[in-house]
């Protein structure tokens, strides 16, 4: 399975980036950073992901 | 009492980066690397007097005043995957860590500032101890440095030496004495040889076709020192004006990256053709202990700047200068470096 990063725009988008360099140098150079599961909330990652239970 | 020899001398800095130019490196963030440099991080106070104020009725100073700190220091090494993960990672300044033990990978470019990224470089703590303790000869830490540059240099022949990294750092002139640290046990380093270099420089693989000799590549910083010095940058000791003041921030300024290197010349070799016709290409070198421990420097967009006809040893060779240049997808360096160790600028 191809290991994956999460990275986040200067706008504040995240994306699942394959981490190879191809995909994530260029990433790097126009703004983006890592970000850690901590920083990222279930549902920016996944719009299925979270459990909606809790929000009732 | 003993002598003490520079042999004792022991080193460790912060693996992690610090949290900010002022919060030192606690013990557990940091690692004790051997080096083969005996320069020490000599913190150096700057001092003025008041010899040319008028109203003394001479021109003789009668008061010196302590003005402001600076530490700097130089990390000469054998190339190995962890000292060349670390510097690619400060000196750079950006990182992505990805992989799991014993594989971790930091893919390291330049900060950019235009596309959001900071102008301040990743802080450590820079510790140099000899006899700590009792018996204390040094033992003091120097806060807040960064990597003002880096220089790997690889040569022809059988020794460690062919395979060599330079470090330069610059510290806020923050120091703490003792340093309060307890020196980590040292790292296992894992030595990136000469003989493992794959190298491929606009089009041509120089390890295939047996040509290379040997080559330098370098990047600077060219940190702005008397920048760190602002209205409440802050003093050596916080709240005592007369301590002297120490650097608050520490930002690059004009960065510079080289590669140059000089390759066997014989019939059917392009880089006198290339110079003349400008033509570009990336340049990638790479060298390898083994699958967990590795480091790949590409220069996305080079050109040759120079390229001379001379000797070595008797046989003819090229001595080259390349541009690296910008390139609009890949910017203008990156740095993929393994290593077994986790937390790198972390």
């Amino acid at each position: 399975m191809t290991e994956t990063v999460l990275m986040r725009s200067p706008e504040g988008e995240v994306q699942e980036v394959e981490a190879t360099p191809a995909k994530i140098v260029p990433l790097m150079v126009r703004g983006w950073r890592q970000v850690t599961d901590e920083e990222v909330t279930p549902d920016v990652r996944r719009a299925d992901a979270g459990n909606p239970d809790l929000l009732r | 009492m003993s002598v003490a020899r520079m042999q004792e001398i022991q080193i460790c800095f912060g693996k992690q980066k610090q949290a900010d130019i002022a919060t030192a490196n606690t013990g557990v963030q940091m690692w004790q690397l051997r080096k083969l440099n005996a320069t020490l991080a000599n913190p150096k106070l700057n001092t003025e007097n008041d010899a040319e104020e008028f109203g003394k009725g001479h021109e003789f100073p009668t008061q010196s005043f302590q003005t402001s700190w600076d530490v700097n220091g130089t990390l000469e090494k054998y190339l190995g995957a962890e000292i060349g993960a670390w510097a690619m990672a400060f000196g750079l300044g950006k990182v992505v860590k990805s992989g799991t033990t014993p594989n971790f990978t930091y893919t390291c470019t330049p900060l950019f500032p235009a596309n959001g990224d900071a102008a301040e470089l990743p802080y450590f703590s820079f510790v140099e101890q000899i006899r700590p303790g009792a018996g204390i000869v040094v033992d003091r830490m120097a806060v807040g440095c960064v990597v003002e540059g880096w220089s790997i240099s690889i040569g022809s022949g059988p020794g460690r030496a062919n395979s060599k990294i330079t470090v330069e750092f610059v510290g806020s002139g923050k120091t703490t004495e003792p340093s309060g640290v307890t020196m980590p046990a040292a790292t296992l380093e894992k030595l990136l040889p000469s003989a493992s270099l794959a190298l491929s420089i606009n089009g041509v693989n120089y390890v295939s076709n047996k040509n290379i000799v040997s080559l330098e590549t370098s990047w600077k910083n060219n940190v702005r020192l008397d920048g760190g010095f602002y209205p409440g940058s802050g003093f050596q000791t916080p709240g005592d004006g007369a301590s002297g003041a120490i650097r608050g921030r520490l930002e690059f300024g004009n960065r510079q990256g080289t590669l140059r290197f000089v390759a066997r010349f014989e019939n059917g070799s392009t880089e006198l053709t290339k110079l003349k016709s400008q033509a570009t290409g990336t340049a990638v070198l790479a060298l390898t202990y083994d699958a967990n421990n590795s480091l790949e420097i590409t220069w996305h967009k080079v050109s040759f700047a120079s390229a001379e006809v001379g000797e070595t040893d008797g046989i003819v060779t090229v001595s080259v200068d390349c541009l690296p240049m910008w390139d609009e997808t890949n910017g203008i360096v990156s740095a993929v470096a393994k290593c077994n160790v986790d937390g790198i600028c972390q």
